[in-house]
C-alpha cells in the first residue's frame, strides 16, 4: 500500500490519485481471493507459485502414472491368476497320470485293460495339451510374445521364450507371464513326450518301462510345480505392490489438493477481512476527499 | 509626490489584486488538469518618487504602490528528470509484465487439460499398447494421442508468434506517436520561446511540452535536460531527438527477425532499453525467443528420445526403422507420415520379439519418468517462467509505487491545493476592497480640498 511521501504540501489531486491507486491494489487483491475461492485453485499461473507449480506438475504426472499402474496390476493380476489355475489344474491331471500308470505295473491287468489306462493316459495328454494352450485376453498365455497358440496339435512348442512384463510401480517391472518351454519342459523332455511315452509304456505292459516314464513324468511335474510356486510368490508381490498403489493414490491426490487448492477456511476468512478493508477503505476514502474549504466559506469576503 | 499620487497607488494595488484573483482562478479551474503546475503572482513594492536634493531622503518618501512582476510557475526540474527515469523504468517493466503474463496464460499450466496433461496421456497410451499390443483400439488411442500432444506443441507455438507479431505491430503504432510527440515538442519549444521574446507567459505551453515530455520517457524511455531559453531537450539512448526547436525521428526496422529502432536521418540503432518501446524490444527480441526455443527444445528432446526407441522396433506388421514423430521444433511437431492413420505400423515391438512383443512400447511409458526428458524438461521451462513472471510483477509493482512517490512529491510542488486557493481568494478579494477603501480616502480628501476649501464667506 502506497503512503503518501512525507512532504509539506498535499494536493486534494494527489490524495485523490493515492486513494484511488490504493483502492485499486485493495480490488485486485479482492478478486484475486475470489479467484482463488471461486476457482478452488490456489495457482491460477505459474507465477502464482513457481515451485508450488512444478510440484503440482510432477504430481499430476505421477498421478497418471500411478492411475496407469492400476490398470497394469490388474492385468498383471489376470495373467498370473490365470496361469496359477491352469497350472494346478495341469498338476491334478499329472497326479492322475501317475496313479494310472501305477495302476497299470501292479500286473492284475490284461492287454485290453492296458490298452484302456493308456487311453485315458492319452486322453489326459490331449486335456493337458489344452490347458497349455489357455488364453487370457485373447492371448495365449504360455507361448510367451507369439500370436497363436503356445503348442501345435502335435504338442510341439510354437511359442517364443520372450518375457512378457508389466510396469507395477514406478521404475518396477514384473514378468506376467510363464513360458511353454520353462513350464512343461523343453522340446523332447516336455511334459506331452512324456505322458505319451508313459502311454506307451503302459501298452507295452513292460514294468521297467513304465518306471523309466514314471521317472520322466515325475521331473515333468517337478517343472510345473516350480513354475507354480514361482507364479504364487509373484502373485503375492503383486498383491503387496498394489496395496502399495492405492496408498499412493490417495497420498498423491492429498499432495494434489496441498499444492494446488487453497486451504477454503483460509480463503474464505481472507476474502471476508478483504472485503471488510476494501469498504472500510471506500468509506474513509469517501469521506477524507469530499472536504475543501471551499465547503465551509459559503459566501467569501462577505 | 503630488496629491494624486495616492489615486495611482491605490490602482496598482486594485490591479495586483485582480491579476492575483485571476491567477487563482486559474489554478483552481485547472486543479484537476493534467500536467497543469500552479502559479502564483510575483509582487514587489514599488519605492517612492524622490529626486536628489537637499532636503529629501527616503525615509520622507512613501512607496509607489505595487508592481507584478510576473508569474511564478512552480516546477521542480530535477523531479522532472526523475520522474521520466522512473516513468520509463515503469514502462518497460509493466510492458515485461504482461508479455510474460500473457506466455503464462499461452501455456495454462497447471491444468488437466494442457501440455503436461497431454504428455502423460501419450505414455498411458504407449503402456496401453504394451499391454495389449494386438488391440487395434489402442493402437487408434495412442495415435490420437501423439496427435494430440504435436498439436498442442504447433499451438503453443502459433500462439506465441502471433504474441510477437502483434508486439511488432503495438511498437510499430508507438513508434509513429513517438514522432509525432517528439516533433510536438519541438514546435512548443520555439512557441515557448517566441512567447517569452514577446512578453508573453507561456505558462501553459510549457505544462504542455512537459507533459509530451514524460510521455516520451514513458514510450521510449527519453531522458529531460534542461536546455536553453526555456527549452527542454530530450534523448532517446544518448542522442537528442529534441533539441530546442528540431526534432529527429525513429523507425522500426524488423530485417533478420529481430527489432530494432534506428535513426531515421543516419540508420543507426537508437539504442533503446527502458520505456514502452524497450519493454517491448524485450519482448520481441529476448522473451519470446527464449520461450520459444524452450518450448523447441522440449518438442526436439520429445520427437529424438520417442524415435530413437521407436525406430528400432517392430510393428504389428513387421515393419521396422519407422519415426514416431517428425518435425524440427514446437511450431511442426506432427506425427511421422510413416505411422499417422496406420496404426499396425506403431512399433510396439522389439523386432524378432514376437507378434505380440510390447517391450518397445513399455520403454516409451517410461520416457515420462526420465529426468532428463521433455517431460522434465518442460517443467523446468514452466518453472522458469514462473519465476520469471513472478519477479517481473513484483519489479513493475515496485516501480509504480516508485513512480507514485515522485509524483506525490511533484504534486507537493506543483499541484494546486483547494484550500490553499480559497485563502488567496478570501486575500486578495480583502486586498482589492482595502484598496478600493484607500482609494475612496484619497478621493474624500481631494474631494474635501478641491471642494471645501476656499469658500469661506460663501
Amino acid at each position: 500500500m502506497t503512503m503518501l511521501p512525507s512532504v509539506t504540501r498535499v494536493t486534494q489531486l494527489s490524495m485523490a490519485n493515492t486513494a484511488t491507486a490504493n483502492l485499486q491494489q485493495m480490488l485486485s487483491d479482492l478478486s484475486h481471493i475470489q479467484n482463488e475461492v471461486s476457482s478452488d485453485k490456489r495457482i491460477l499461473v505459474p507465477s502464482d507459485d513457481p515451485v508450488g507449480t512444478v510440484t503440482a506438475l510432477q504430481t499430476r504426472s505421477a498421478i497418471g502414472l500411478n492411475t496407469q499402474i492400476t490398470a497394469n496390476i490388474n492385468d498383471a493380476t489376470g495373467w498370473l491368476s490365470t496361469a496359477d489355475n491352469t497350472l494346478n489344474s495341469i498338476v491334478t491331471q499329472l497326479t492322475q497320470a501317475r496313479t494310472l500308470a501305477v495302476q497299470a505295473q501292479d500286473g492284475a491287468l490284461d492287454q485290453s485293460g492296458l490298452d484302456a489306462i493308456a487311453s485315458q493316459l492319452d486322453g489326459i495328454r490331449s486335456t493337458v495339451l489344452g490347458l497349455a494352450n489357455t488364453q487370457y485376453n485373447g492371448r495365449s498365455i504360455f507361448a510367451g510374445t507369439a500370436s497363436g497358440p503356445a503348442y501345435d496339435a502335435s504338442g510341439t512348442y510354437v511359442g517364443t521364450s520372450a518375457a512378457v512384463e508389466r510396469t507395477v510401480a514406478p521404475g518396477v517391472r514384473l514378468q506376467v507371464n510363464v513360458n511353454g518351454d520353462t513350464a512343461f519342459g523343453s522340446a523332447g523332455n516336455d511334459i506331452f513326450s512324456a505322458i505319451a511315452n508313459l502311454s506307451t509304456a503302459v501298452s507295452s505292459g513292460s514294468s521297467t518301462a513304465i518306471d523309466a516314464a514314471l521317472s520322466a513324468l515325475d521331473t515333468s511335474t517337478k517343472s510345473v510345480s516350480t513354475s507354480l510356486s514361482d507364479i504364487g510368490s509373484r502373485e503375492t508381490r503383486l498383491n503387496a505392490l498394489k496395496s502399495q498403489n492405492t496408498s499412493d493414490a490417495l497420498t498423491l491426490q492429498q499432495n494434489l489438493s496441498n499444492v494446488e487448492e487453497p486451504d477454503l477456511t483460509q480463503a474464505v476468512m481472507n476474502l471476508q477481512m478483504q472485503q471488510n478493508a476494501y469498504q472500510a477503505a471506500l468509506a474513509v476514502t469517501a469521506r477524507v476527499i469530499q472536504p475543501s474549504l471551499v465547503n465551509f466559506l459559503t459566501s467569501t469576503g462577505a | 509626490m503630488s496629491d494624486f499620487s495616492g489615486l495611482n497607488i491605490a490602482l496598482t494595488g486594485l490591479t495586483a489584486a485582480q491579476r492575483a484573483l485571476m491567477i487563482t482562478g486559474q489554478n483552481v479551474t485547472n486543479a484537476n488538469t493534467d500536467g497543469y503546475s500552479r502559479q502564483a503572482i510575483n509582487l514587489t513594492p514599488v519605492d517612492g518618487v524622490f529626486g536628489p536634493s537637499l532636503w529629501t531622503n527616503s525615509n520622507s518618501v512613501p512607496g509607489g504602490g505595487v508592481s507584478v512582476d510576473g508569474i511564478t510557475r512552480y516546477r521542480a526540474e530535477y523531479l522532472e528528470v526523475n520522474a521520466a527515469l522512473a516513468r520509463g523504468a515503469q514502462s518497460a517493466l509493466s510492458t515485461n509484465s504482461s508479455t510474460l503474463s500473457s506466455i503464462e496464460t499461452m501455456f495454462g499450466e497447471p491444468s488437466s487439460d494442457a501440455l503436461a496433461a497431454d504428455l502423460n496421456n501419450l505414455w498411458a497410451g504407449f503402456a496401453d499398447v504394451a499391454n495389449n499390443p494386438s488391440d487395434p483400439g489402442a493402437r487408434e488411442a495412442l495415435l490420437a494421442q501423439g496427435s494430440a500432444v504435436a498439436s498442442a506443441f504447433n499451438s503453443l507455438s502459433t500462439q506465441m508468434q502471433q504474441l510477437g507479431t502483434d508486439s511488432v505491430n503495438q511498437l510499430s503504432a508507438l513508434t509513429s506517436e513517438v514522432n509525432t510527440t517528439a516533433a510536438n515538442i519541438a514546435k512548443l519549444n520555439a512557441s515557448i520561446q517566441q512567447a517569452a521574446l514577446s512578453g508573453g507567459d507561456p505558462s501553459a505551453l510549457e505544462d504542455q511540452r512537459d507533459l509530451l515530455a514524460q510521455q516520451l520517457a514513458s514510450d521510449v524511455g527519453a531522458t529531460i535536460r534542461p536546455g536553453t531559453a526555456n527549452s527542454v531537450d530530450v534523448f532517446v539512448g544518448g542522442t537528442a531527438i529534441v533539441s530546442g526547436q528540431t526534432a529527429q525521428q525513429l523507425t522500426l526496422d524488423t530485417t533478420g527477425g529481430t527489432a530494432t529502432l534506428d535513426w531515421a536521418g543516419t540508420g543507426h540503432a537508437a539504442l533503446v532499453s527502458s520505456g514502452q518501446a524497450g519493454g517491448l524490444l524485450n519482448t520481441i527480441n529476448t522473451v519470446i525467443p527464449s520461450y520459444q526455443q524452450g518450448l523447441d527444445a522440449v518438442a526436439v528432446q520429445l520427437k529424438n528420445d520417442v524415435n530413437a526407441l521407436h525406430s528400432a522396433g517392430s510393428g504389428l506388421d513387421g515393419s521396422t526403422g519407422l519415426n514416431f514423430f517428425d518435425g524440427t521444433g514446437a511450431s511442426d511437431l506432427s506425427l511421422s507420415a510413416d505411422i499417422a492413420g496406420q496404426p499396425d505400423k506403431i512399433a510396439a515391438g522389439a523386432v524378432g520379439g514376437g507378434a505380440l512383443d510390447g517391450s518397445v512400447a513399455l520403454q516409451l511409458s517410461d520416457l515420462g519418468t526420465s529426468t532428463t526428458g521433455a517431460d522434465a524438461q518442460y517443467r523446468a521451462l514452466i518453472a522458469h517462467l514462473g519465476v520469471a513472471s513472478q519477479s517481473a510483477q513484483r519489479d513493475s509493482t515496485m516501480q509504480d509505487q516508485t513512480v507514485q512517490q515522485i509524483d506525490a512529491s511533484r504534486s507537493s510542488i506543483s499541484g494546486v491545493n483547494t484550500d490553499e486557493e480559497m485563502v488567496a481568494i478570501v486575500q486578495y478579494q480583502n486586498a482589492y476592497n482595502a484598496s478600493a477603501r484607500f482609494l475612496t480616502a484619497i478621493d474624500q480628501m481631494l474631494d474635501t480640498l478641491v471642494s471645501r476649501t476656499g469658500v469661506v464667506g460663501m
